[in-house]
């Protein structure tokens, strides 16, 4: 089941909880669910980069999936979901954002799977069989 | 209200003095005990005599002096400065034809005490249809129009507590759930590790979201027991001194990071409030410019307090990197939000600074521009 190659290449998480993001480090690196990782502590970095990127200034490649929180300093979910929907456009088949948050509030998972990014809203705790399910389906 | 209507009171009016259509019964003992009990004052003006009248109760009222002669030229001056265009004016209508009902309108007494009033009033006509004077009745509803004030300020606050406890509610449940998760996750993986080593570095993360989880909570009983204080007494105290206890629990950081403090109490020195509290808010605010300094300039503080109309403001203005109010504006004092990227921005200190401003009636407001400083204006 583990093949020795990650079925994917580039995956990328936007949070700010450092705990999360090395429990979810862990996972990738013992399941092998993908080859590298990128990690933006909020909305404002991540964009930035995606930016660079959809805009041609960088060769770097979009990550084929985004694990995307809701509840972030500086610039939240919600405000990066608004503007990167303003930029990736040409790009949007590239990539798959998954919700990723700790809110239980229906309100908000109404809100947030009304986006046409959004593949799916995902309430943590996420389990290690639920992540490999989301990168392995991802690829198949 | 048409002539006729006007004519049949008249066989109660045997006892005014000038019988032409004007109604003056503040002889009758049902009229006077109305007035009394309603707290409502008659008065006329007749145009074709010159001659103004007011009734015992409306003397009373407007607390006019023995043998005061009312004169048109003066009415005016029993009105607030703020409300005198609108007396004039529907006065002129009045005189005009236009009757007026439940107008309410801030007037002085003789002596200048403001107060709130309702009244009415209806044109007096000849036989000949003409308007020759107005009369009318006002009523005292000082009392009234406070508790309604008092009331409308209420429900200000209690609307914004509200917000907030929803806003608490909501921060409570994300944040404990969130070590909740994560918790969960990291017992997940050790069952799925077999490594040592790797269990060991499992074993540590626990520890962290231990001591997240006790972070949490002892924010929590920051707010809890911000809030108990309340019932601590007020009393005077000088903003100065509070400045000076302020400025001594954080002497290190104001050295440290070569912060100036200016301050002018002189407009309001003191004020009646509970001390604790005052500390608190001046702590917050100055620790808040201090921590969210520009990066090019060292902090300057300018603190001062203000006084209008009865009421005391106190002005925190800071010459920091400020904040985006259009898109953090409503943000601002939140529990846990923070709009910098400072790893010691916890995002209660404002939070609590609200609440205990808002649980002693007053309000406090922000404005900021990037780059250029923030400030918080506080009214008691």
């Amino acid at each position: 089941m583990n093949s020795p190659t990650p079925p994917i290449k580039l995956a990328c998480i936007i949070d700010d909880d450092d705990v999360y993001i090395h429990l979810i480090k862990k996972i990738v690196d013992l399941k092998k669910l993908c080859e590298n990782l990128l990690i933006f502590k909020n909305g404002k970095e991540a964009l930035e980069y995606f930016k660079a990127i959809i805009e041609n200034t960088s060769n770097d490649v979009l990550p084929e999936i985004i694990l995307l929180d809701l509840n972030m300093p500086v610039m939240d979910g919600w405000k990066f979901l608004k503007k990167f929907t303003k930029i990736s456009s040409p790009v949007a088949h590239q990539t798959t954002l998954y919700i990723v948050s700790s809110s239980i509030d229906s309100y908000e998972i109404e809100k947030a799977k009304s986006y046409d990014l959004v593949t799916d809203y995902l309430v943590k705790p996420i389990t290690i069989d639920s992540l490999e399910t989301l990168f392995l389906g991802h690829s198949a | 209200m048409n002539f006729m209507a006007h004519k049949k009171p008249r066989s109660l009016m045997k006892d005014a003095p000038k019988n032409n259509g004007f109604n003056s019964p503040f002889n009758n003992f049902y009229y006077g005990e109305v007035a009394k009990l309603t707290g409502a004052g008659g008065w006329s003006v007749n145009f074709r005599d010159k001659k103004s009248f007011l009734d015992p109760e409306a003397r009373r009222i407007l607390n006019t002096p023995v043998g005061y002669t009312p004169s048109l030229k003066t009415a005016l001056e029993f009105y607030a400065p703020e409300h005198k265009a609108r007396a004039a004016e529907v006065f002129m209508a009045c005189s005009m034809g236009t009757e007026f009902h439940d107008e309410t309108v801030k007037m002085l007494t003789y002596e200048g005490r403001e107060f709130w009033v309702r009244a009415s009033g209806r044109p007096v006509y000849d036989e000949n249809n003409e308007v020759i004077g107005i009369q009318g009745v006002f009523q005292d509803i000082h009392s009234e129009k406070l508790k309604e004030e008092s009331l409308e300020k209420s429900i200000k606050v209690i609307q914004s507590q509200n917000s907030r406890l929803v806003n608490f509610a909501h921060i409570v449940s994300h944040n404990l759930r969130s070590h909740a998760s994560n918790l969960q996750l990291t017992l997940e993986l050790m069952n799925a590790i077999d490594s040592p080593a790797e269990e060991e570095e499992l074993m540590k993360g626990l520890s962290d979201i231990s001591d997240s989880l006790s972070d949490t909570i002892n924010h929590l009983n920051e707010i809890v027991s911000a809030q108990s204080k309340s019932q601590d007494e007020r009393r005077v105290i000088t903003f100065e001194e509070v400045l000076h206890t302020v400025k001594n629990s954080i002497n290190r950081i104001i050295i440290d990071t070569d912060t100036e403090i200016f301050s002018d109490f002189s407009e309001a020195p003191r004020i009646n409030y509970i001390p604790s509290y005052l500390e608190s808010i001046l702590l917050n605010l100055v620790t808040n410019a201090i921590k969210y300094k520009h990066p090019d300039r060292d902090p300057v503080i300018d603190i001062f307090t203000r006084e209008e109309n009865g009421e005391t403001f106190l002005i925190v203005k800071d010459n920091g990197r400020g904040i985006d109010m259009d898109t953090y504006g409503d943000k601002l004092f939140n529990m846990y939000e923070t709009f910098h990227q400072n790893s010691d921005a916890i995002g209660i200190g404002l939070f609590i600074t609200k609440n205990q401003v808002e649980t002693l009636q007053g309000t406090i407001n922000a404005s900021s521009e990037v780059d250029h400083g923030t400030v918080f204006t506080i009214k008691f």
